[in-house]
């Protein structure tokens, strides 16, 4: 294993979102235990202002492919250029976030290379030469490695798994531009269509702050709001809370609604009935603040308060205000 | 006195004309009905020749007596003015026929007599409902009935039947005054409206315009709302015999279309159901989705499928005929919306109120199958219980492995415990997984352990019932999981399953014999009610409040069982129950039957709310229920509506709360 790493990175909005900096951080990781340079692939248009980024995370080199044609995010477009860039650059090892653009790109990618793929990874191991990767099977009822034998490997990582280093502006990469070769894409992307809501789309949060109907009303929820940003956290809600018409369906977490697997899930005057447990059973850590010492997430969560959120949330900001200085 | 007859074509030359404008009618008639059968024969084939004996019972009671028909008292009693007027007026006029052109003697003496009589008030009472007909329709206007221009039509063409019928008999008495034309009391008030020389001119001219409208009566029949006359009792005649809870099924292997997507898609008798339909109106007064201000309406449904089969129909007999393939026209998005299928709860109250067996349920259930299995249309919010039902059998997507955690700490006896149980309890996925459920689970647990009863669960070895799978169209993954539970069930020895869950016992009882599971299976409010009965069960302790019971659609109406859970409510409440505004075979839905427990409710007012409002109205303080989705459901609507002193539970919870030592 001494083949380069590139990582295909993902902007939206003149932004790398934090699953392609987790992807670019495993990368360094990856070749300070076996060797190769981390390489990071900015595709987009007008997307100068990211060349300095990777290197903060470890990258040793920056790909920009900065086209017009890559404007849209059509991937039959950027398959061909992270097959040009992997190609050229002696590529043996390509991550990609697990997210739903690196889904669409890399069975692309892996078809144009011959390249073995492992999607949706838990984690990735390199052990006797061999690329090992640990992904869920079976809708998650099994965790499987997988080993890949091809030449070149393919791996995609679930957001939020693999931990982001921390920025370092000291460090600096070589940066290379990328010619974009001709390909007629198979399909265009017509239109993006923003379903409005949160900033932060729930499902990629870290942080959810959600309100059910204990809320009371819609202007409570600015309580949350200010709670959620001192957090980095977004706003989430329940399907009641929704009904209500205290929040708009996107901000909805639950069985109609998102499925979400933050590390810290909160949970304000929301009983935590199965139809939300279906949505955020999967976070990490869960707290719930309620009333009724009946409600079913009182059984469950990792941290319960008893008490009337009125209360509590004041409190609750005024401390994280205080550590956050 | 001489003997009471009376005279026939005295008045009237050339009477045989009558017949021609008889076989003229005939011939329309026929062809009428020809247009429409070649529309059902472009349906599959569905055997409905079995159970002769049930099938003609069924005319003879619901068509010929109409008892289904006057069940709704108002309209029910308005339209049997009409039906029996015609039945008897049609057979007084074969009398005359009989006697006037084959000879026989039968008006004579006091048979004449009291036909005369009988023949008047019948008549009366025909006019009467008519004019019954024609208020309500355009002066009361209830909200079920649309006016359509053919009601114009019908209403004042039977009217001038009647009236026209009523003056020929005043001008005949009026012209040959018989002794007893008392006996005509109608007839005879009119005759003396009348002197003789004008009785005679005008009762021509009433005769041939009588006979001719009613001619054009009969050719109207097939082409108009009266063709219910002929297709409601065929209707009833092909009536399913299922149980009515019973989806038909898929042979996944070999069907190469899975659902209705198009007009012949349909089974012959789905599309003749379309034309029995007399608009009634009754399915949409009962119906919980338009009662919500959903955008559907059975009637409208079917009202709409029968306009689209007459358009598709014709289209697809002339490419049959031309030999050439008619462009595919999808009937959602067409003929009907996709929020309209999405919206039925399945809850039965269209077919239990359609007086002449229309199958709605079956039908919106065939158009969501070809929308899930063929194009993947569904709601969005299906994904997660479809992915939940696929990957680990329960339409939350909890763990499958979790399926038996809530038994943790109880004496809950699994199959290893007691592998042969009297009772193998299907506990269901709300009582596996849902909080509100499991205390259900818990309650029914405490009570068959208190009755000392030999049962047992299946553990993780239980997967969902299919219910939610099945009803939202997607029969495939119904039928992997009734496979499996089939299979589960047939390597334990028991007696009989038991379940909390209304869904599951009608999935199980009439829907795994289609996959070759036959299990005997009873609800656990039937179990109670038994237990209670035969002593070994002992109530201690009374519901304090007023309590009422909310019936589930999939016990009452799918089942008849009403008495059971009252039966055990009422030893709690020393015999007192109250019944909200709508119960029994006419009670309203919880809103979560058909898989709409996991969709999303944006249309309208919520179902549940509705409810909740009726038992709010009662002044119910304890709200006893009998299904997990329905106990779901008006909780919350409880806490949404915030209505302060309600309580919602299960029975099996009240119960276990109460047992005497």
């Amino acid at each position: 294993m001494s083949g380069n790493i590139l990582v295909v990175t993902e902007q939206i909005n003149g932004e790398l979102r934090k699953p392609s900096l987790e992807a670019i951080s495993e990368a360094r990781r990856i070749a300070d235990k076996s060797g190769g340079q981390a390489i990071a692939l900015i595709m987009g248009s007008g997307i100068d202002k990211l060349s300095s980024i990777p290197a903060q995370y470890g990258a040793d080199k920056v790909l920009m492919a900065d086209d017009e044609k890559l404007g849209t995010g059509n991937t039959d477009v950027s398959a061909a250029v992270v097959k040009t860039a992997a190609e050229s650059n002696g590529v043996e090892i390509i991550l990609m976030p697990a997210t739903t653009q690196g889904r669409d790109l890399a069975p692309k990618v892996a078809v144009q290379l011959d390249a073995g793929l492992a999607e949706d990874c838990l984690d990735l191991q390199i052990e006797g030469g061999q690329f090992k990767a640990v992904r869920p099977m079976y809708a998650g009822k099994v965790i499987a490695t997988v080993v890949i034998l091809s030449d070149i490997k393919i791996a995609t990582l679930r957001p939020n798994l693999f931990e982001a280093s921390e920025p370092d502006s000291s460090r600096s990469a070589s940066v290379e531009s990328l010619s974009v070769p001709d390909v007629s894409p198979k399909s265009t992307l017509k239109e993006f269509k923003s379903a409005g809501g949160t900033k932060m789309d729930l499902t990629e949060a870290d942080i959810i702050v959600t309100g059910g109907r204990g809320m009371k009303n819609p202007e409570n929820f600015g309580q949350l709001e200010e709670l959620a940003d001192l957090l980095g956290g977004v706003v989430g809600s329940t399907r009641a809370a929704v009904d209500a018409g205290f929040r708009p369906h996107s901000d909805q977490v639950g069985q109609t609604g998102k499925t979400v697997t933050p590390n810290l899930y909160m949970m304000f005057g929301a009983s935590g009935a199965i139809q939300h447990w279906a949505g955020m059973s999967g976070a990490k850590c869960i707290v719930a603040v309620n009333k009724d010492p009946e409600a079913p997430i009182m059984g469950k969560a990792d941290y319960s308060i008893l008490g009337d959120l009125f209360e509590v949330v004041p409190v609750l900001t005024a401390e994280i205000k205080k550590i956050k200085g | 006195m001489p003997v009471p007859t009376r005279e026939i074509y005295w008045n009237i030359t050339g009477h045989n004309l009558v017949y021609a404008a008889f076989a003229a009618a005939v011939i329309v008639f026929v062809w009428g009905f020809y247009r429409r059968f070649r529309l059902y024969r472009l349906g599959q084939f569905e055997d409905r020749s079995d159970q002769i004996g049930k099938r003609i019972w069924s005319v003879i009671k619901n068509g010929v007596a109409q008892i289904s028909v006057i069940r709704d008292k108002f309209p029910g009693s308005m339209h049997l003015a009409i039906y029996s007027g015609m039945v008897i007026l049609t057979i007084g006029t074969f009398l005359v026929l009989l006697q006037a052109d084959f000879s026989l003697k039968i008006l004579f003496g006091r048979f004449y007599l009291w036909y005369s009589l009988i023949l008047d008030i019948f008549g009366a009472l025909f006019i009467l409902g008519i004019l019954i007909a024609l208020f309500r329709r355009y002066i009361l206007r209830p909200d079920h009935l649309n006016i359509i221009l053919d009601d114009a039509v019908i209403l004042p063409l039977l009217l001038i039947i009647a009236i026209t019928g009523f003056l020929l008999e005043g001008t005949r008495i009026a012209a040959t005054s018989p002794q007893w034309a008392n006996w005509s009391p109608i007839g005879y008030m009119i005759a003396g409206w009348f002197t003789p020389e004008q009785a005679v001119s005008t009762h021509r001219v009433l005769w041939w315009t009588h006979m001719l409208i009613s001619m054009i009566g009969i050719a109207y029949v097939p082409y108009s709302k009266l063709f219910h006359v002929l297709m409601s009792p065929m209707n009833m005649y092909f009536k399913s015999l299922k149980p009515r809870g019973e989806l038909s099924t898929i042979d996944i292997e070999t069907a190469e279309t899975f659902g209705v997507a198009d007009i012949p898609d349909f089974t012959w008798k789905q599309l003749l159901d379309l034309d029995a339909c007399t608009h009634c109106g009754r399915c949409q007064k009962q119906c919980p989705a338009y009662n919500s201000e959903k955008p559907l309406s059975p009637k409208k449904v079917i009202l709409d499928l029968n306009d689209h089969m007459t358009v598709r129909g014709a289209e697809l007999i002339k490419a049959k005929k031309t030999k050439t393939e008619a462009e595919p026209k999808p009937i959602v998005g067409t003929a009907v919306a996709e929020d309209e299928i999405w919206a039925c709860t399945t809850c039965m109250a269209c077919q239990e109120h359609c007086p002449v067996n229309i199958e709605h349920v079956q039908k919106i259930i065939d158009l969501r199958r070809a929308l899930v299995l063929m194009d993947s249309k569904f709601p969005q919010e299906l994904n997660t219980a479809f992915k939940g039902l696929e990957t680990n059998a329960n339409p939350w997507n909890m763990g499958a492995a979790l399926r038996a955690e809530w038994i943790e700490g109880l004496n809950v006896p699994t199959v290893t415990d007691n592998p042969e149980p009297d009772y193998l309890w299907f506990v269901g996925c709300a009582g596996s997984y849902d909080d509100s459920a499991k205390a259900t689970s818990e309650a029914f647990a405490k009570i068959l352990n208190k009755a000392g009863i030999s049962y047992a669960v299946l553990g993780v070895d239980e997967q969902c019932c299919g219910d939610p799978a099945r009803r939202s169209g997607n029969e495939y993954v119904f039928q992997m999981l009734a496979e499996t539970n089939i299979e589960a069930f047939k390597s334990v020895k028991f007696k009989k399953l038991i379940t909390a869950c209304p869904h599951c016992f009608n999935t199980i009882r009439n829907e795994y014999p289609q996959f070759d599971g036959r299990f005997e299976i009873m609800h656990h409010t039937e179990l109670i009610d038994e237990l209670i009965r035969s002593g070994k069960l002992k109530i201690d302790g009374k519901i304090s409040e007023t309590a009422a019971y909310h019936d589930s659609c999939y016990l009452g109406r799918y089942h008849g069982i009403y008495n059971a859970p009252r039966n055990i409510m009422k030893q709690m409440t020393n015999g007192n129950l109250r019944e909200l505004k709508r119960n029994h075979s006419s009670s309203f839905c919880c809103g979560g039957g058909g898989s709409r427990f996991f969709m999303e409710e944006n249309i309208g007012t919520r179902i549940n709310h509705l409810r909740i409002q009726e038992a709010a109205d009662a002044k119910v303080g304890t709200l006893g229920v009998a299904c997990p989705f329905c106990l779901t459901m008006l909780s919350d609507a409880v806490k949404e509506k915030e209505i302060e002193n309600i309580e919602v539970k299960d029975i099996a919870q009240l119960v276990a709360a109460r047992l005497a030592e």
